[in-house]
């Protein structure tokens, strides 16, 4: 079992995912290729192989997804718009610093559209809501500079509704808490400047207790721990900065032992196949637990610190120091 | 050589009980060529499911003093005690339950969750798993004496206070890590109630294995004759095991075998000192073997009516939430009712008296109708019949057919009873292991069925697994092995596995993706 | 993958050498209905590929949308309300066989939720009779769905969304009696207590329950599950909500004895110690007095204990700890 992040075989695993056409999964997994790129990218900027994906040929694809109709973005070329995918390709072209080949009052005025009257959002024109639509709302704004156009008081008093005696938040009034609703919320919040409506105490309780003794974080109570939590529950708890309530070491090694020896890649238990979104956030966890020589991950956008920073959108969280050899 | 009247096998096994047919199962699965023989002209042994006609021509065929063993097949839902109370069986139901304190929940579940573990090596074990199971409950967990008597015969299904720890907490074991395998409860049904549809499911899987099955033929003779696989120009030089002719009254074949299993009823007396015994795995209490057991079947047309426990809340209707709900009658299609001693006037104060009742969801019987079948361990020199040992049992059980307090009590149910037998049960003992195990013995004798209802086919399925390895070995042992699969018959015998794996994707709880 | 099984090399290799044809027969399906889309075909032949394709794949969420536009601008219009109705029911009875294959995918549950606000009023005068029927048995259908995965959050909040949008509406303290059905079967479903806890508040808002006497009830079941189990997180989250911001003193002293009783026959107990600690702060907290001293000395013994016995989060007791001892010093 993987002692240490094996990082040349997850840039390797992840460059080989454009090239699996002969997979039938990567097929079947096309109405999540825009996010697959983001999370690709997001994990090879943190451990400083952005270079290992084409640049060029990356924006060509992000806007061959352009749904003009919609004015956003689907997930693959000819797939309807979404805000999931909408979101994704603004970070993409963040990261890649191409914004201006976005039409930004277009795209502002779809997300704003989704809007509902109770201040959550819906994904598309045809209404599912959550709380997650909310928060790629808000990151999309705020990421285009634009969010100073949206309702803060109404999407917060939405949020605030989903909130719940344990301190956590649901994807919809009257939800059980999940980690993943809870990073959403409290991402958004943190962006919009409303972290006061959080009970810190509590959440931050309920979010120590994700840990399980074999280091691993669940999304609720009583349920098996699982990769991807590494990062709703971690940045959660960087965001309200109580990140020294979980055990460090212990995470690490839970996550590096999900890694693929063989062909790179993280996978949700140590054992299973391996995918981007597990890898990503297996390695979105590392960096915020000071893993050594990754770059700081920004726990509100899930992108890399630096980036926030330049853009001037970095809100106060912390993350663990960053540690300079394996083991502490 | 195969003349004409003559067939070769590398196994015959005669018996068709649990034990033989899983057996024969996994030696025609591992490629062994086998024959199962029976004397009965039904599968199953003392197993079998009968129907009503048939039982009532064995019971006429039994002489009153030496009647031939029969045990049902047990298996339970819930189970009360006394004036009948439910069986804290798992987690839930101590939750449930509004009989225990609270201090017991707690000491209860941390018995079970000992009890539930790799118990041997925790402290609570050592140094006393030598006390009988009913004082090491009293003084490793600090259980009233009520919830004692509730583990010790309700979960641990002990016949008496005396029986050993290490055997009654294994038995809790299995009732524990069982739960949930096949939905809620940690007991399954056999078609028609029975293990007899089961044993013949094994005989059908030998079948579609090359098995041959001969029913209903007395055995003639069995006679050792020289090896098969000895060397063909030295017959009179062979050092090996014999292999066997048997040969049945109408049939005209000679069946010819080079290793013989049999059961212990059906083994040739003559045959006996040359027999290996198979020996019984130590996990299986010696002390519910060679019993004396009285049984009773009976058949009555009302089902046994539990009064049910008050659900802990129940909210249906708000303006009500002080007024305690009507206690619903709760008839149950099967049931099982654990008398420990000294529970019924009467009744036994030494043994725990089993009864199991089972009505048309078991297919054992039509709608409307219910079987009852009491097992208690008796003195094996009783002068008490069976009729006079368990008629109070059967009494009992029918005043609980009627719903309690609405006036259908005058006849104490018993105009509800259609049909009863009552019979002794006397079994032999498990042979000890005759002879230190060498390889070149090609009989061997199965251990006999457990007496113990809960331990019925985990005790026969382990039998089978040592006879399986043990004929194996002999084979082995044998140069040439003519295999089924028609070759010239030079194959080895290999075996992975007792019962090989299915092929199945192991699903896992998977959390949720987004 | 969440929860599949790795695979060697060589089996992904066979495995893709097997699925060539599958992905050339998925990729011609696909073209062939995203063309129909582009095409703005409403055809009832369009309609049967898109069922075709979201056999293959039930998460691809345009063909969804697709399905839907197909309905609303194709079928339906023609349609008289019978035939509404029985295309809808057909949609319910897909989506049901998808779900059971993906009980998680949200692209499905959307499907199905979206398919009930377009029942049509019928059959004839009987405005709601349709509805009646569909949400009679929706309630079954998420009942089956959470007797198979009882932790399920979509199904979880589909059975919200089926309540709370009933056309006859259900008494809501019938759920009452449905999340105890679910805890009494396994009490570690943290879903039912969740459930459970907005059931009451809504209860108590419209003052159809007595919140004391309904608390008193919900103790008494906590106490239960919390001496049958005290590992199990859930009840002690749910008793957490119970007691509030502790504002009965007679109700905090009370459960803070109940604990202790607890912890002397589990003396390894994190819970009953945590719990200790966050009761006995809210003594600190809201009823200062001269036992404080006292108080914050339980407070210390028990959360030194903490940190050795649950030392992952040994610096949240910590920082109780630092906490606490202020507000001692303060007293």
């Amino acid at each position: 079992m993987a002692t240490h992040l094996l990082v040349p075989l997850h840039v390797k695993y992840i460059q080989g995912l454009g090239e699996s056409k002969d997979d039938l999964a990567y097929h079947l997994t096309a109405h999540l290729r825009l996010n697959a790129i983001y999370w690709g990218l997001t994990a090879l900027s943190i451990v400083d192989r952005q270079d290992a994906l084409d640049r060029d040929e990356m924006i060509e694809f992000v806007m061959s997804c352009w749904d003009e109709d919609a004015g956003a973005f689907g997930a693959h070329p000819n797939h309807d718009a979404h805000i999931l995918a909408t979101l994704s390709a603004i970070q993409i072209l963040v990261m890649q610093d191409a914004l201006d080949r976005l039409d930004v009052p277009k795209v502002v005025k779809f997300i704003l559209s989704l809007q509902q009257p109770s201040g959550v959002f819906a994904g598309d024109s045809f209404g599912e809501i959550d709380t997650r639509f909310s928060y790629c709302a808000v990151s999309a704004l705020s990421l285009l500079g634009r969010l100073h156009e949206l309702d803060i008081e109404k999407t917060t008093n939405y949020i605030i509704q989903c909130r719940n005696f344990d301190g956590g938040f649901g994807s919809c009034v009257g939800a059980e808490s999940h980690a993943g609703q809870v990073w959403v919320c409290v991402a958004a919040l943190a962006i919009m400047d409303r972290l006061d409506v959080v009970d810190v105490p509590t959440l931050a309780w309920w979010l120590a207790e994700r840990q399980l003794p074999s280091g691993g974080l669940n999304g609720r109570p009583e349920k098996l721990p699982d990769v991807c939590y590494s990062h709703w529950a971690l940045s959660s708890l960087a965001i309200l900065k109580k990140l020294s309530w979980i055990d460090a070491d212990k995470t690490i090694s839970f996550i590096l032992s999900a890694q693929d020896s063989e062909g790179g890649g993280i996978a949700d238990r140590a054992g299973d196949m391996v995918d981007v979104f597990h890898t990503v956030f297996g390695i979105a966890g590392l960096s915020l637990l000071g893993y050594p020589d990754l770059l700081d991950l920004d726990p509100v956008y899930c992108m890399p610190a630096a980036t926030i920073e330049r853009m001037g959108l970095r809100k106060d969280w912390q993350a663990l120091e960053r540690r300079t050899t394996t083991m502490s | 050589m195969t003349s004409a009247s003559e067939e070769e096998f590398d196994v015959i096994l005669l018996g068709t009980g649990l034990t033989e047919s899983i057996t024969a199962a996994a030696l025609a699965k591992a490629g062994v060529k086998v024959a199962q023989i029976d004397t009965n002209p039904y599968y199953g042994a003392e197993n079998a499911s009968l129907s009503l006609d048939e039982l009532i021509q064995w019971a006429d065929e039994q002489n009153s003093t030496s009647s031939q063993e029969r045990a049902p097949y047990y298996l339970l839902g819930r189970f009360r005690r006394g004036q009948l109370r439910t069986v804290p069986g798992s987690k839930e139901d101590i939750f449930k339950s509004t009989e225990i304190t609270l201090l017991e929940k707690r000491r209860v579940m941390r018995f079970l969750m000992f009890a539930a573990s790799e118990f041997e090596e925790k402290p609570e074990f050592q140094g006393k798993k030598d006390l009988p199971f009913s004082e090491f409950l009293d003084s490793a967990f600090s259980l009233s004496s009520a919830m004692s008597t509730v583990i010790c015969f309700a979960l641990a299904y002990c016949f008496h206070p005396s029986d050993s720890t290490p055997n009654a907490l294994s038995r809790i074991r299995r009732y524990l890590r069982s739960h949930g395998r096949y939905g809620p409860s940690s007991f399954i049904i056999g078609q028609y109630g029975g293990a007899g549809e089961i044993a013949q499911g094994f005989c059908r899987t030998a079948a579609v294995h090359g098995g041959v099955y001969i029913l209903g033929r007395s055995i003639r003779s069995i006679t050792p004759i020289p090896s098969l696989d000895a060397p063909s120009d030295h017959p009179e030089q062979n050092a090996q095991a014999p292999s066997y002719d048997v040969t049945l009254n109408d049939f005209p074949e000679h069946l010819i075998s080079r290793v013989l299993i049999s059961s212990p009823l059906l083994a040739p007396e003559d045959l006996r000192g040359s027999a290996e015994y198979i020996p019984l795995d130590q996990s299986y209490d010696h002390a519910h073997f060679g019993l004396t057991v009285a049984r009773c079947i009976a058949i009555i047309d009302q089902p046994i009516i539990f009064a049910s426990a008050p659900a802990a809340a129940d909210e249906e209707d708000t303006e009500d939430l002080e007024g305690p709900k009507a206690r619903q009658p709760d008839p149950s299609d099967v049931a099982s009712i654990i008398f420990p001693p000294s529970t019924l006037e009467n009744g036994s104060d030494s043994a725990a008296a089993t009864v199991i009742v089972m009505g048309a969801g078991t297919m054992s019987t039509p709608e409307g109708k219910w079987i009852v079948y009491i097992m208690l361990p008796v003195p094996e020199n009783t002068r008490l019949s069976s009729e006079d040992v368990l008629q109070p049992y059967l009494s009992h059980i029918l005043t609980l057919t009627s719903v309690p307090d609405s006036g259908d009590q005058s006849d104490h149910g018993s105009s509800h009873l259609l049909f009863k037998l009552f019979y002794l049960e006397h079994n032999d003992p498990p042979q000890s292991p005759t002879a230190p195990c060498t390889s070149s013995s090609s009989f061997f004798i199965t251990p006999p069925s457990t007496q113990h209802p809960a331990e019925i086919f985990d005790c026969a399925t382990s039998s089978a697994e040592t006879t399986f390895w043990r004929t194996i070995r002999a084979l082995q042992s044998t140069r040439v092995l003519q295999l089924n699969n028609g070759d010239d018959g030079c194959a080895t015998l290999e075996v992975d596995s007792f019962w090989p794996p299915l092929d199945r994707d192991a699903e896992e709880e998977e959390e949720e993706e987004w | 993958m969440h929860g599949v099984k790795r695979q060697t090399q060589q089996a992904i290799a066979d495995r893709k050498q097997r699925e060539k044809s599958k992905i050339e027969g998925l990729l011609k399906l696909t073209d062939a209905v995203l063309a129909r889309k582009k095409g703005q075909d409403f055809s009832a032949e369009a309609f049967d590929a898109t069922t075709q394709l979201l056999t293959v794949n039930p998460e691809f969420y345009t063909i969804w949308n697709y399905r839907r536009n197909i309905l609303t601008n194709g079928l339906f219009r023609e349609s008289t309300p019978e035939a509404i109705n029985e295309l809808l029911s057909g949609e319910l009875a897909l989506t049901m066989k998808f779900l059971q294959a993906h009980p998680k995918v949200y692209w499905i549950w959307n499907h199905r939720q979206w398919c009930l606000q377009n029942v049509p009023p019928g059959p004839g005068s009987d405005v709601d009779g349709w509805k009646k029927k569909y949400w009679a048995f929706e309630l079954q259908a998420v009942e089956k769905m959470l007797n198979a995965d009882a932790r399920n959050f979509h199904a979880w909040n589909y059975r919200r969304y089926v309540l709370a949008n009933m056309p006859v509406p259900r008494p809501e303290s019938s759920e009452l009696t449905y999340t105890m059905k679910k805890i009494e079967s396994n009490f570690s479903n943290f879903s039912a207590w969740h459930q459970r806890s907005k059931v009451y508040t809504s209860l108590w808002h419209q003052g159809k329950l007595d919140p004391i006497k309904s608390k008193e009830k919900e103790f008494e079941l906590v106490r239960n599950a919390m001496y049958t189990d005290p590992d199990d997180q859930s009840i002690w989250m749910y008793h957490r909500w119970l007691v509030g911001l502790g504002h009965d003193k007679e109700l905090l002293d009370r459960e803070i004895g109940v604990i202790h009783e607890l912890l002397e026959e589990q003396p390894d107990s994190k819970w009953c110690m945590e719990s200790l600690v966050h009761y006995k702060r809210l003594i600190l907290t809201n009823y200062p007095s001269n036992q404080d001293p006292e108080l914050v000395a339980d407070c210390v013994r028990l959360l030194d204990q903490l940190k050795d016995i649950d030392s992952a989060r040994r610096h949240r007791y910590e920082e109780i700890r630092q906490n606490i001892e202020s507000i001692g010093g303060r007293s």
